[in-house]
């Protein structure tokens, strides 16, 4: 239970600057996503929380307190890895055990909160076995359990999900969700999977070359994204972009036009703001993408439209239309007009 | 199940398969004849070696030899020697572990100036044999008056270039995250050693105990230039010693029950660690 005020974060290896000053603010009890493509620092920045990273420039406050120098054991936080960090010769009893045995916690209240994490996490069956004899999803858990024993301030995961199938990686984004809610923890959490972050947060960080491009609740970020870059990352299929030129009655100042692919819809060739030709269509069945390339060049463009509607044939001629609400315009720098 | 493996592993079927196996026991044979002979030498009396031909099965003086060699030996008792022998065998495979174990979770886990510099360092004398550093190592002991002393025996071939290189290369391999998930756990580094990297390496400290083990127990050169005192001799330069000095006659009997002593512990070793030593190959941990 604890805010998180990270101040003007600088980060740089040697002479390689990776952060470039975030500032975040988070509020006690809230989930926070940190997501962008590799490299953009997303890791490095949790780890500067969790503190096994030290911080070049800017202070980390968790509950008011500056933890720049602190060790990791000191800060009260609990990191689930990517590859789950297990250690492979314990029982799965004695991973959860581990920090709370370091920390000298009576041995009954030890084995009372293993056993309510355990049961929390359904692991009681597996509470003797080694993690070389645990599935993905319960290693998964046990990483989890051993986080939860902790009862720390501060919940941080580092891509927990993505060394899982996909379907047991929706299964564990929903119980990570209700576990975090349930346990009224602080989490931070950091993916490139945008349907993590989509779900997960209730606020997301968009990161970019080591600067938080939009911090903002999910369908906020969605609908009203503040950079290029952002609204081309979120959302899937991505973004269409156009050149401002090519677009009637584009706002001043705009180079750029970015349109959703669900905001454009299909109309007879010679209709609509633009014309190109079908390439080949996508029929997932509830929806199905069709992919266009612009009569003005190279450019493509998806449409995505309702499974119902009838299929397009490839190189047909097409027009396209959407309305000006949905445009976003962007300038050369990339921000939004 | 079994066909399979049977068929995957083994190609030649028929004909070439028993060739193999009769190539395997003669080479079995062979290798194993000399201690054979060696075993037989030391269960019969020394006429009986004596007088051609020598004997191709055991006789019934083992008892009697044995014992002879045991409790009085030659120069000196045989169970002392192999005492000796256990002590500095243990002392060095054990010291070459634990310094190669702590001086390659310096190098591996910790930031220091001059890290690489030692690494290399302990690397370069990979390079250099034995017998180059053994004058001036035979001077610092002396020095230290460690002559005829267990510490003399172990002391100067505890360092290990060799083990330290293979622990640097194991840690090496450990996942970063499980470093850091133990300093979250609020490990200290000491005890990130003790509670995870040791039992993690243990089968790669058995599999160089056994080694290290035979390298000590196997000494000549060294116990050779430093024990003068026969009540410190080990048992592999015992065996010479008790080879006689001009017209003395050796008493073979003995003198093999004492090799065939000298080569059990080795043995021992081998086949009792041999089962760790699989398990750990066959379920890795890593």
């Amino acid at each position: 239970m604890a805010t998180i005020k990270l101040d003007n974060i600088k980060k740089s290896f040697g002479k390689t600057d990776v952060i470039h000053g975030v500032d975040i603010d988070i509020e006690d009890g809230e989930f926070i996503v940190i997501v962008g493509p590799s490299g953009c620092g997303k890791s490095t920045l949790l780890r500067m929380v969790a503190g096994l990273e030290s911080v070049t420039s800017g202070e980390i406050l968790i509950d008011g307190a500056q933890v720049n120098g602190v060790e990791p054991m000191d800060r009260d936080i609990a990191m689930v890895f990517q590859n789950y960090a297990l250690y492979p010769h314990m029982s799965v009893e004695e991973n959860m055990a581990y920090g709370l045995k370091i920390a000298k916690t009576p041995k009954d209240e030890i084995t009372e909160r293993v056993a309510e994490a355990a049961r929390m996490l359904q692991l009681e069956p597996y509470l003797k076995r080694k993690p070389r004899e645990l599935s993905g999803g319960q290693r998964q858990r046990v990483a989890m359990g051993r986080a939860i024993v902790r009862k720390p301030k501060v919940f941080l995961f580092d891509e927990p999900l993505s060394n899982l199938d996909a379907k047991l990686r929706v299964q564990m984004r929903l119980e990570i969700k209700e576990l975090q809610s349930r346990l009224g923890i602080t989490a931070l959490y950091v993916t490139h999977d945008q349907v993590e972050a989509m779900t997960l947060a209730d606020r997301m960080v968009v990161m970019n070359g080591g600067v938080a491009d939009q911090i903002g609740a999910p369908l906020e970020v969605y609908s009203n994204p503040q950079t290029e870059f952002v609204a081309g990352f979120i959302g899937s299929p991505a973004t269409n972009f156009i050149d401002a030129a090519l677009v009637p009655d584009a706002p001043k100042g705009a180079s750029k036009i970015g349109i959703r692919p669900e905001h454009v819809t299909l109309l007879p060739s010679g209709q609509g703001k633009l014309g190109g030709n079908v390439v080949f269509t996508e029929a997932l069945g509830a929806e199905t993408l069709v992919h266009l390339r612009m009569d003005s060049g190279t450019e493509t463009f998806t449409v995505r439209q309702d499974g119902a509607m009838p299929l397009p044939v490839a190189g047909d001629p097409v027009g396209v239309d959407w309305g000006a609400d949905d445009e976003m315009a962007f300038n050369d720098k990339g921000r939004r007009v | 199940m079994a066909r399979i493996l049977d068929e995957g592993m083994v190609e030649k079927r028929g004909i070439g398969h028993y060739f193999t196996h009769v190539g395997l026991i003669i080479g079995v044979l062979v290798i194993f004849f000399p201690i054979w002979l060696a075993f037989v030498a030391s269960t019969v009396t020394q006429s009986d070696i004596i007088s051609p031909p020598m004997p191709l099965w055991p006789g019934d003086q083992f008892l009697t030899n044995y014992s002879k060699a045991l409790t009085s030996g030659i120069n000196a008792p045989v169970a002392l020697m192999l005492m000796n022998s256990l002590i500095m065998a243990m002392g060095i495979a054990l010291g070459k572990i634990l310094i190669s174990l702590l001086s390659a979770f310096a190098i591996v886990y910790f930031k220091f100036p001059g890290r690489r510099l030692f690494f290399w360092l302990i690397f370069l004398t990979l390079m250099l044999p034995v017998e180059v550093r053994i004058v001036p190592t035979y001077e610092v002991v002396a020095g230290f008056g460690m002559l005829n002393s267990y510490s003399g025996l172990i002391f100067p071939l505890i360092a290990s270039a060799t083990a330290t290189f293979l622990f640097r290369q194991f840690f090496m391999t450990v996942p970063d995250e499980l470093a850091e998930a133990a300093r979250v756990d609020g490990a200290r580094p000491m005890r990130f050693f003790w509670d995870i990297l040791l039992p993690m390496s243990r089968t790669n400290i058995a599999a160089l105990f056994v080694i290290l083990f035979i390298y000590g127990w196997n000494q000549y050169l060294w116990p050779l230039l430093i024990t003068t005192d026969p009540s410190m001799n080990t048992i592999v330069m015992g065996i010479k010693q008790m080879f006689p000095s001009g017209d003395d006659y050796a008493d073979w009997p003995v003198i093999m029950a004492t090799s065939i002593l000298a080569m059990l512990p080795p043995v021992i070793v081998v086949v009792s660690m041999q089962r760790l030593f699989i398990r750990g190959l066959v379920d890795s941990e890593k």
